[in-house]
């Protein structure tokens, strides 16, 4: 059934669009030894169990939401592990359960897209542990009668040309946010009466981290997700692990530990050619399925059509590039391939280690994905203290 | 961080203003006289960078940066980068609905992706990426790129 599913997929959007749909569920996903406990959700890409993360490169989870201070919940699976921002949003088409009523919209702003929807405080349960409660936007296009259903502007509150609609076109249920920031940064609006009316909450109200409300596991995260060969993978499992240093299960040893600055950056020294070397911010993204990087000086080919968006080398490309803290201190050197894509898209390959593609508006060095495989990334939370410091940081 | 044109601050005004949102902004094809009233509508301060073959009009608010390519006294690109976009539909005045139209249909054929988007629309282009917490974006009229004018310089 699954391979059904994937098959039209396939034929419709793997080679249209960066997507991949693993060819079944037949391989075993490659794995870490699988660490257990209450502060671990297992991340999966291209579960065969997934209907909606079937997108390449993009790492899903499961949690539970419960109607406040009650056991009325429910479990949403394909949610997306995001290290690139902050807060739990889920689209209002997956909920079934049913929430108090809300007057408070917002517009999230992401590279890529904007999200719109109101904000509700429900109890998160992460994995075992304790519910916790928090403020969390639930993504719906036409709250407030300001968009479509289809995300285009009705009165456009948010002032972009259209917002996400539905989890379809994105490829989850709903982003875990679990990046270095308790709160999210977005932009907040009373919608009773209307018109929307910019207005400022407390920051009890703003969605946020729920790792950072957690009673014991608070001070971050770790995404750790087994290597990928440069032939990828049909699918893979890996975790997500609440705390740093805060258990058995999350102890770091000899990772380099990388402060960020105001907006989450680091610095990557990017190595063009053997003589040139720009230095741009460096986010680590999860969210970001490949890695976006501009290449003003060697003209990386793109792909052709629907995936002109990715690069398509003749063959391979070895890149070096260093990544410091935001004040230019302690550095780590990074090495990774880019090649051409498309034969692992078309053979049903969704994790892979090797893809890139332009930033589209150049000036950031976004690690996405592949930078993940075969690492144990730790996500330090601002203010937050563990044994690797005092977030906001990134370890590796 | 990309290189940007060598610019050199020369004026600065200091103004600060709080008043409603007149209902049109300077946009995209417009004389560069309207820069100011975008000015008032952001409730920013504008400072004037002159360059070899452009000024940039540059609005600074608490949210975000705006600069406006202006050239032989017409606006012919904006960018923007910050914690949010600014008003596009107001941005860009009589463009945004076919920036709008195009953005509708090429989201018809593929996801969002996080990489960004570029939008191809008949009389201009609208790019978008950064991530969250620092957008970034611009939009040009490739038709009114003075000579010399590369889009990498719309920054």
């Amino acid at each position: 059934m699954i391979h059904h599913r994937c098959a039209a997929v396939l034929v419709v959007m793997v080679v249209t669009s960066l997507l991949g749909c693993g060819s079944s569920g037949d391989s075993s996903p490659a794995g870490l030894p699988s660490p257990s406990g209450s502060n671990v959700l297992t991340i999966t890409v291209n579960p065969s169990s997934a209907a909606v993360c079937t997108f390449a490169n993009s790492p899903c989870t499961q949690i539970t939401i419960c109607h406040p201070g009650t056991s009325t919940c429910q479990t949403i699976s394909d949610i997306l592990v995001d290290t690139g921002s902050s807060g739990l949003r889920i689209f209002a088409s997956s909920l079934t359960l049913t929430l108090p009523s809300s007057h408070i919209g917002e517009c999230m702003y992401f590279g890529g897209g904007t999200d719109w929807g109101s904000v509700q405080t429900v109890d998160v349960i992460l994995g075992k542990e304790p519910a916790v409660s928090v403020p969390i936007q639930v993504v719906d296009p036409t709250f407030a009668g300001q968009y479509t259903s289809t995300g285009q502007p009705v009165s456009n509150i948010c002032g972009v040309a259209a917002v996400i609609s539905d989890p379809s076109q994105v490829g989850h249920n709903g982003i875990l946010g679990v990046g270095v920031f308790q709160f999210d940064g977005g932009f907040y609006y009373n919608c009773m009466p209307l018109p929307c009316t910019a207005v400022a909450v407390s920051p009890s109200q703003e969605v946020q981290n729920p790792v950072g409300l957690l009673p014991v596991d608070n001070n971050g995260v770790i995404v750790a997700l087994p290597s990928v060969p440069a032939s990828g993978l049909p699918s893979l499992t890996g975790s997500l692990i609440l705390g740093i240093g805060t258990a058995s299960n999350n102890q770091p040893s000899g990772v380099t530990v990388l402060p960020t600055d105001s907006s989450g950056r680091i610095v990557t020294h990017f190595d063009l050619s053997p003589s040139t070397s720009i230095q741009q911010p460096g986010i680590i993204d999860s969210g970001s399925n490949v890695l976006f990087f501009s290449d003003s000086s060697i003209s990386i080919p793109l792909c052709t059509g629907a995936l002109s968006f990715l690069y398509c080398p003749t063959s391979p490309l070895h890149f070096s590039a260093v990544n410091t803290g935001s004040s230019g201190s302690p550095s780590s050197s990074v090495n990774f391939q880019i090649a051409n894509p498309m034969p692992l898209l078309s053979s049903g390959q969704a994790a892979i280690n090797n893809v890139g593609g332009p930033a589209v508006f150049p000036g950031t060095f976004d690690w996405g994905l592949p930078f993940f495989f075969g690492r144990t990334v730790y996500v330090g939370l601002s203010g937050k203290t563990s044994v690797l410091g005092t977030g906001p940081f990134l370890a590796y | 961080m990309k290189h940007r044109p060598v610019l050199e601050m020369v004026v600065v005004f200091s103004l600060i203003a709080i008043i409603d949102l007149p209902s049109t902004w300077a946009v995209l094809g417009d004389p560069a006289s309207s820069v100011e009233a975008d000015r008032l509508a952001l409730a920013g301060q504008i400072r004037m960078i002159p360059a070899q073959r452009y000024t940039i009009q540059e609005i600074t608010t608490s949210e975000f940066v705006v600069r406006e390519y202006v050239s032989g006294n017409t606006v012919f690109a904006v960018a923007w980068r910050g914690r949010r976009p600014p008003d596009l539909a107001s941005l860009l005045g009589a463009y945004f609905q076919e920036y709008q139209e195009a953005a509708a249909a090429a989201a018809s054929t593929g996801p969002v992706r996080r990489g960004g988007t570029r939008i191809q629309a008949p009389h201009l282009v609208v790019e978008t990426g950064g991530h969250a917490g620092d957008v970034r974006g611009r939009a040009y009229l490739p038709s009114l790129l003075p000579p010399g004018v590369t889009v990498e310089m719309i920054q």
